[in-house]
């Protein structure tokens, strides 16, 4: 293994370093350019916005939790105005500072390290790329104190975000927000595209690339699609909102119709552009776990490669009751899409067949991603007809679905994620006992909160309505659903006890404790500001395990071959 | 986990999910009963979904824990390693051949489906305009006009009880739908079917009920403050029912179209007040044969007056008025003294802004 006498990591006294040993500790937080330190404060800001968001959430189950009530919390009472700002800035902050951010922390840290890279290609670049994020936050948040923040929804659909119906400031830091958080994402993308096509280790083909890579890859692509798509037309919505612009407004010969369409080219992709890098944790868990390679290399490959083409054509299915679009081909783009879907989920699966499936934290946080991806997946096909779409868009039938791919699956994975590289980044293991409380915890909270979404929505209940009439027979689900999510609140603070704890008394395991695959664990942990002093020979798709276990390499080797020289 | 309990979970699973699919069968899967006839297509292409989309999750839901509780380390285990299998390439064919040939049946079928709820008929039964707006609704009847030309109207008011649109069963309905602010959408859940209100757009689709009740609907597209308000009802009649109320609706409509119960004389002090270039009021009443004042509030600094005209033509026409009060800015109050009027229904102006302001003038008991 490619370890050396001279640990920089490490104090004179031993300890572990956090930092880059070369600068003062807090000065080192804002001048950093090292991408481990960066996805360090990647995450930890996505962590402290997912706290912000997940109590937006249970602020808006509480106030849902009863028929006709209007929720009174101490310096809080959940008008209608409340309500409506509630729904629009927790959706805001949880997609663009939550997951978003806690994705390129993922990337960051990992596709350095996995394709044998001393830093990402443009440090600098990346240090701006996370500066971006608090001061987009910061601008959203500002509106709390400049007369309201948004009220319009994520989606902020105009003429409801125009300037005649959203007055005021809320709106306008909104665009603003989304813009630099936009840009911060479009430049993050050219970082990984360009880190993973020119930064590679001599060895490392594409074709030997971990797939969480390729997905950060793919993911990177989507996102210099739709994001500069977005921006623009947020900067139109700018433009009619303060400048007397016309692009919305039907009233002047604008089109509203138009502005639904630029925000779901972005908007859909996004979707894939958050669950694309969470599947590529998954396709490393799972794996390592099983003790077996990812079954279907390639097919994952082509999957994500497939899922992120047709990303880019189904965008309208968010449309199909506006009357103005082409219902039956965003169907079939819909549809279709499932199959490279249902391509990874059948995989995964076959990766885990024969195998010696190590119970731990990780991995049964992965399962579980597997379990309620599908839930999520299966239900996604309702929406896909169309025909059945038209009672079931709107309504809560929709927000169980995307909570079960974006909460449910997209929690597991990152827990899955962070149980399994919390000993690369620390030298310490998560509390396991912690760990395996929160994986049931979880488990049993999300589905408790966001099945009775599905039946609420079958009977009716529309979205983003602050509260509804008594007698309807959706009081109990609505319980049932609020009742669940303090759960899902549990689970995440349970896994922030862990992080505390394990932190300063967590088991020092050695630099590989899972016996993985992938060039990260060649390294120490936490991994020297320079990442590498040596790196393995690079002659599969899982160079570390292939090192330790000579006798696979052949096995390993052979499939390299066939995987290299034939294009399917 | 105790051994002994994991190995029976692959069973236990499997009959938690025939319990479940057993309880969702009894209950229509989950969706409302449907009551229009594009209801009943749009249910039973949920049902086909819904059976299909359960055995796919059955089945991999648990393969994916018979994989994971079968195949997992256990404590007796050595560290050799398992069969290093890299993939298949015929299972990749056939998983993903077969999910492609289920997508094209469900394609199919939702083509019919969308097909059938997405045509309208140039020669419904019956049509009906839904105006939508900031948060309520108002429909109207645009083959049922009243004598002065406006449609037949159930208008919704912000605040209070929802408006109830009453039409006949079995007949085919065409709903338009309209906005003048933001987008809302017509959702009635038991019709299974919402299509959005669009403002630029005019959205047409066919209904028809096929059974007599009270259904609900509200808009499903957030529409700002009090959007969780925006509810109304859809009371589905005989087509003898529907005629009855249609005569005595129209009947109240005509009596309120010409001052109707609420513009009657109240004594001999009538008062108006004048704001934004408007009148406050559409239709004043003074009794008949004896004189009467009117007290003029001019709220705002523009020239205004209050002038009592024979019709509605004859103050462009230039006739000479009944009456015609001083004009003065405001804000100011004014009385003026109005002579005698024979009984009759009668026309007030400003003469100043006699397009904008304007209204009916009742002197006695005007009939009808």
């Amino acid at each position: 293994m490619a370890t050396t006498e001279v640990r920089p990591d490490l104090t004179p006294s031993g300890e572990i370093r956090v930092m880059s040993p070369y600068r003062a500790k807090w000065l080192g937080w804002f001048t950093t350019t090292d991408h481990k330190q960066i996805a360090k404060m990647y995450a930890v800001t996505a962590f402290f916005f997912l706290l912000v968001g997940g109590t937006m959430a249970l602020i808006i189950r509480t106030q849902l939790a009863a028929p006709e009530q209007t929720l009174s919390l101490p310096g809080l009472e959940v008008t209608e105005q409340v309500y409506n700002e509630l729904l629009t800035m927790h959706a805001t902050v949880m997609v663009f500072l939550f997951l978003t951010p806690m994705l390129a922390a993922f990337g960051n840290y990992f596709v350095p390290l996995q394709i044998g890279a001393a830093d990402m290609a443009f440090p600098r670049v990346n240090a701006f790329s996370y500066w971006m994020v608090p001061m987009g936050g910061i601008v959203l948040f500002l509106s709390y104190f400049t007369g309201g923040p948004a009220a319009a929804g994520w989606t902020s659909y105009s003429p409801l975000a125009g300037p005649q119906f959203s007055p005021g400031n809320g709106v306008n830091l909104w665009i603003g927000a989304l813009a630099i958080l936009g840009i911060s994402s479009t430049l993050g993308a050219i970082n990984f595209i360009v880190t993973i096509l020119k930064l590679r280790a001599p060895g490392m083909t594409m074709l030997r690339m971990p797939i969480f890579c390729w997905n950060m890859l793919i993911q990177s692509i989507l996102i210099l699609f739709s994001f500069p798509v977005v921006t623009a037309g947020l900067l139109l919505l700018w433009i009619d909102r303060n400048l007397g612009g016309a692009f919305f407004d039907p009233a002047n010969g604008g089109n509203v119709i138009l502005y639904q369409h630029i925000f779901w080219y972005f908007g859909h992709p996004e979707v894939y552009i958050l669950i694309l890098p969470l599947m590529g944790v998954i396709s490393e868990v799972i794996p390592v776990f099983s003790r077996k390679p990812l079954f279907g290399y390639k097919a994952f490959v082509y999957a994500t490669l497939s899922i992120a083409a047709l990303g880019t054509a189904v965008w309208a299915h968010h449309m199909f009751t506006t009357g103005a679009i082409d219902v039956k081909f965003f169907a079939a783009t819909s549809f279709l899409i499932s199959i490279p879907t249902g391509v990874k989920m059948f995989n995964w699966t076959a990766t885990m067949y024969k195998g010696k499936i190590w119970w731990n934290s990780s991995m049964l946080h992965a399962i579980g991603f597997l379990s309620m991806f599908l839930i999520g997946g299966i239900t996604g096909i309702f929406n896909a007809t169309g025909a059945i779409d038209f009672a079931i868009h709107d309504t809560y039938f929709v927000v169980g679905h995307f909570h079960y791919v974006l909460v449910s699956a997209a929690l597991f994975a990152m827990f899955a994620g962070l149980f399994y590289w919390f000993p690369k980044m620390t030298g310490r293991k998560l509390s396991e006992r912690l760990g395996i409380a929160q994986v049931i915890i979880l488990f049993i909270g999300v589905n408790m909160t966001f099945f009775p979404q599905f039946a609420l929505g079958l009977q009716g209940m529309p979205r983003r309505i602050q509260t509804y009439a008594d007698g309807l027979g959706w009081g109990w689900l609505n319980m049932l659903s609020t009742t669940g999510s303090f759960l899902v609140g549990t689970a995440v603070l349970l896994f922030v006890i862990n992080f505390f704890w394990s932190r300063k008394r967590g088991e020092i395991v050695g630099d590989n404790p899972w016996d993985a695959y992938t060039l990260e664990w060649a390294t120490t942990s936490p991994p020297p500001y320079y990442n590498f002093d040596a790196l393995p020979p690079i002659r599969t798709e899982r160079p570390v395990f292939d090192t330790n276990h000579p006798d696979v390499l052949a096995e390993d080797e052979e499939y390299d071959r066939r995987v290299s020289s034939h294009p399917l | 986990m105790p051994r002994s309990k994991t190995r029976r979970s692959p069973v236990a699973y499997g009959l938690g999910i025939l319990g479940l699919a057993a309880l969702l069968a009894g209950c229509g899967a989950g969706q409302v009963e449907p009551v229009t006839e594009q209801g009943n297509g749009l249910h039973g292409l949920y049902l086909i979904v819904f059976w299909m989309g359960f055995a796919i999750f059955a089945i991999v839901e648990i393969a994916i824990f018979y994989m994971a509780i079968r195949y997992r380390r256990r404590k007796q285990d050595d560290e050799s390693l398992p069969p290093q299998i890299h993939g298949n390439d015929k299972l990749e064919i056939l998983w993903t051949t077969i999910p492609a040939i289920i997508v094209i049946v469900l394609f199919v079928l939702s083509w019919i489906q969308i097909t059938n709820v997405q045509e309208v008929s140039a020669d419904p039964g019956m049509r009906v305009e839904v105006q939508g707006f900031q948060w309520q609704w108002t429909f109207s009847y645009p083959d049922e006009t009243l004598s002065n030309g406006e449609p037949v109207q159930v208008a919704g008011v912000l605040g209070e009880a929802p408006p109830t649109l009453v039409v006949p069963v079995d007949t085919v309905i065409q709903m338009s739908l309209k906005s003048e602010d933001v987008i809302h959408s017509f959702y009635i859940p038991q019709a299974l079917y919402k299509l959005d209100v669009v403002p630029g757009l005019d959205n047409k689709f066919d209904i028809t009920f096929d059974e007599v009740g009270r259904f609900r609907g509200q808009c499903a597209e957030l529409c700002g403050l009090s959007h969780a308000q925006m509810v109304f009802f859809v009371e589905v009649v005989t087509q003898d029912d529907f005629r009855a109320w249609m005569t005595k609706t129209r009947t109240a409509a005509e009596r309120e179209a010409s001052g109707g119960d609420k513009c009657k004389p109240e004594g001999t002090k009538v008062e108006v007040a004048a704001k934004n270039v408007k009148f406050d009021k559409e239709c004043l009443a003074a009794p008949a044969g004896t004189p009467f004042q009117i007290v003029f509030d001019n709220q705002e600094a523009i020239d205004h007056n209050v002038a009592i005209y024979q019709s509605e033509e004859a103050q462009p026409a230039g006739e000479a008025a009944l009456f015609q009060g001083e004009i003065f800015k405001g804000p100011k109050e004014v009385t003026y003294d109005v002579d005698p009027i024979p009984a009759g229904k009668y026309y007030f102006v400003c003469d100043v802004h006699p397009t904008a302001m304007k209204g009916t003038f009742n002197i006695g008991e005007p009939e009808g």
